[in-house]
C-alpha cells in the first residue's frame, strides 16, 4: 500500500503517467487527505534532495567559499601591510633598477624587433620546383637553417631576385651575413622591385650586427615609398 | 506574500540562484563587512564570522532555488538580520559565551520580519531534512545519491549492478522512507504549521 503509494508520487513527479492515470492520480489528491499531505512532503523532500546533490548547489558553495577567501586576504593583507613594506620597498626597488635596465636596453633597436619576414610564395613559376618548394616551406616555418641548404641547392642561373632576396634573408637569420650581404648588394644595383627590400635588408643586416652608423646610413636612403619606410624612420628616431 | 510588492533588491537574490559572480561579489563588498564587524563585536571571530555568512548565503540560495523566495525587503536588512539571528543562535548553543546583545527583534518593518520567519523556517526544515537523510539506512543513501547526481536511473541501475525496475522502485521507496523519518520527528510537527 505505502509502497505503491510513494511510487505513484515518483511516477507523477517524474512525469511519466498517462493522461488518464494522471486525472485519477489529481482527483485523489483532492479527495484522500492522507494521500494528499503524503504527497506534499514527498514532494518537498523530492526538491530537497535534488538540490542537495545538484551539480549547481556544489558549484555554488564552491564559487562561494572562493569569494569568500578573496575578500578575506584582500583584507589581511591590507592590514599587514607595515609587516611587508620593507620587503615591498626591495621589490619595488628590484622591479624599479629592472626597468631602468630595460629602458637602457631598448634605447638601441634590435634586430629581433624588426625581424617580421614576410611569407615565400614563390613554386608556382619556377623550375626545379620540388627543392624551390622545399625552401619555401622552410623558410615560411622559419627553419632558416634548412632553407639555406635549399637554397644552396638552387643553380645560380635559376635563381631570380625574388628567391634571392629570400635566400638572403635565411642567410641573414642564420648570422651568415657576408653571403647575405652580397646578395642583396646585388638586388640593391639592380632594378627590380626588390630593389627597396634589398636596402631595408641590408639595414636589418648591419642591425644585427650592431653596426649602427652603416644602418643608419643604409636606412635614410630608404625613399618614401618603401613598403618598410616607417619602420625604419622608427629605428633612425632609435638611434 | 504575492500581494506585497517584489522589492527591487530582489536581482541579489535573483544572482545567488544563478551563482552570478559578480553579484556575489558584490554582496561581500557591500554587506558582509558590516556582518562580519558586528559578530567580533559580540565575542565571534573572523572565521566564524565567515561560517554563518556563508550559511546564511547557501540558506538563501536553497529557498530561492526550491521556492520561490520573493524579497519585500531591502536585502541589506534581510541580509543582516539573518545574519545577526544566526549568530546569536550560536552563541546560545555554546553558552560559555555570554550574549552582549539584546533586542535583536527591535524593527518594526512587518516584511522584514516575515521574510525573516520565512527564511528561519525553510533552514530550519532544511536542518531537519538533512539529519533525518543522515538516519537512513547506507543502501538507501547511496541509491538516492546517486538517483539525483546520474543523469539517467538507467545508468544509476548499471552503477549498482541491479536492474532498472528495482533502481526506480527503490528510489521511490527510500525517498518515502526518508518523508516517514522526517514526519515523525517530534520537531517537524512544530514546524509544519509554520
Amino acid at each position: 500500500m505505502q509502497e505503491e503509494m510513494y511510487f505513484a508520487f515518483e511516477q507523477y513527479l517524474g512525469n511519466e503517467m498517462n493522461l488518464e492515470d494522471r486525472a485519477a492520480f489529481e482527483k485523489k489528491l483532492l479527495e484522500d487527505t492522507y494521500w494528499k499531505e503524503s504527497f506534499e512532503l514527498y514532494q518537498q523532500t523530492h526538491q530537497f534532495l535534488k538540490t542537495k546533490f545538484s551539480g549547481e548547489t556544489a558549484a555554488f558553495k564552491q564559487n562561494l567559499k572562493q569569494i569568500a577567501l578573496e575578500n578575506q586576504s584582500n583584507k589581511n593583507s591590507s592590514k599587514i601591510v607595515p609587516m611587508y613594506s620593507k620587503w615591498f620597498a626591495v621589490a619595488a626597488t628590484v622591479v624599479l633598477f629592472c626597468s631602468i635596465w630595460f629602458f637602457m636596453q631598448s634605447n638601441e633597436p634590435k634586430y629581433v624587433e624588426y625581424n617580421q619576414h614576410e611569407k615565400a610564395y614563390f613554386t608556382a613559376r619556377s623550375e626545379g620546383v620540388a627543392i624551390l618548394k622545399e625552401a619555401q616551406d622552410a623558410f615560411n616555418t622559419k627553419a632558416y637553417e634548412s632553407a639555406v641548404g635549399y637554397f644552396e641547392q638552387i643553380p645560380q642561373a635559376n635563381r631570380n631576385e625574388e628567391i634571392n632576396l629570400y635566400y638572403a634573408i635565411a642567410l641573414l637569420e642564420v648570422n651568415k651575413f657576408e653571403q647575405a650581404e652580397t646578395l642583396l648588394q646585388a638586388i640593391k644595383s639592380g632594378n627590380s622591385v626588390y630593389k627597396e627590400k634589398a636596402i631595408w635588408y641590408l639595414g636589418l643586416s648591419k642591425l644585427k650586427q650592431k653596426d649602427y652608423s652603416s644602418c643608419k646610413q643604409l636606412l635614410e636612403v630608404l625613399p618614401e615609398s618603401a613598403d618598410d619606410y616607417n619602420k625604419a624612420q622608427e629605428i633612425l628616431e632609435k638611434l | 506574500m504575492s500581494e506585497k510588492q517584489l522589492h527591487e533588491d530582489q536581482f541579489y537574490i535573483t544572482g545567488l540562484k544563478e551563482n552570478n559572480t559578480s553579484v556575489i561579489q558584490a554582496i561581500y563588498k557591500k554587506f558582509v563587512p558590516k556582518v562580519i564587524q558586528h559578530i567580533k563585536n559580540n565575542n565571534g571571530s573572523e572565521a566564524e564570522a565567515q561560517d554563518v555568512v556563508q550559511e546564511v548565503l547557501i540558506t538563501i540560495y536553497q529557498q530561492a532555488t526550491e521556492k520561490k523566495l520573493q524579497l519585500t525587503c531591502p536585502f541589506d536588512a534581510y541580509f543582516f538580520l539573518l545574519c545577526k539571528r544566526k549568530w546569536l543562535n550560536e552563541l546560545k548553543k555554546s553558552s560559555q559565551k555570554e550574549v552582549t546583545f539584546l533586542n535583536e527583534n527591535v524593527s518594526k518593518d512587518e516584511s522584514l520580519q516575515e521574510m525573516v520567519f520565512q527564511t528561519e523556517t525553510f533552514s530550519e526544515k532544511q536542518a531537519l531534512f538533512d539529519l533525518m537523510f543522515q538516519q537512513l539506512g547506507e543502501k538507501c543513501k547511496e541509491v538516492l545519491r546517486l538517483s539525483f547526481v546520474t543523469k539517467s536511473m538507467e545508468e544509476v541501475a548499471v552503477k549498482l549492478g541491479v536492474t532498472y525496475a528495482y533502481v526506480r522502485k527503490k528510489k521511490s521507496l527510500c525517498t518515502g522512507q526518508l518523508t516517514q523519518l522526517i514526519r515523525e520527528s517530534v520537531h517537524y510537527q512544530s514546524l509544519k504549521n509554520k
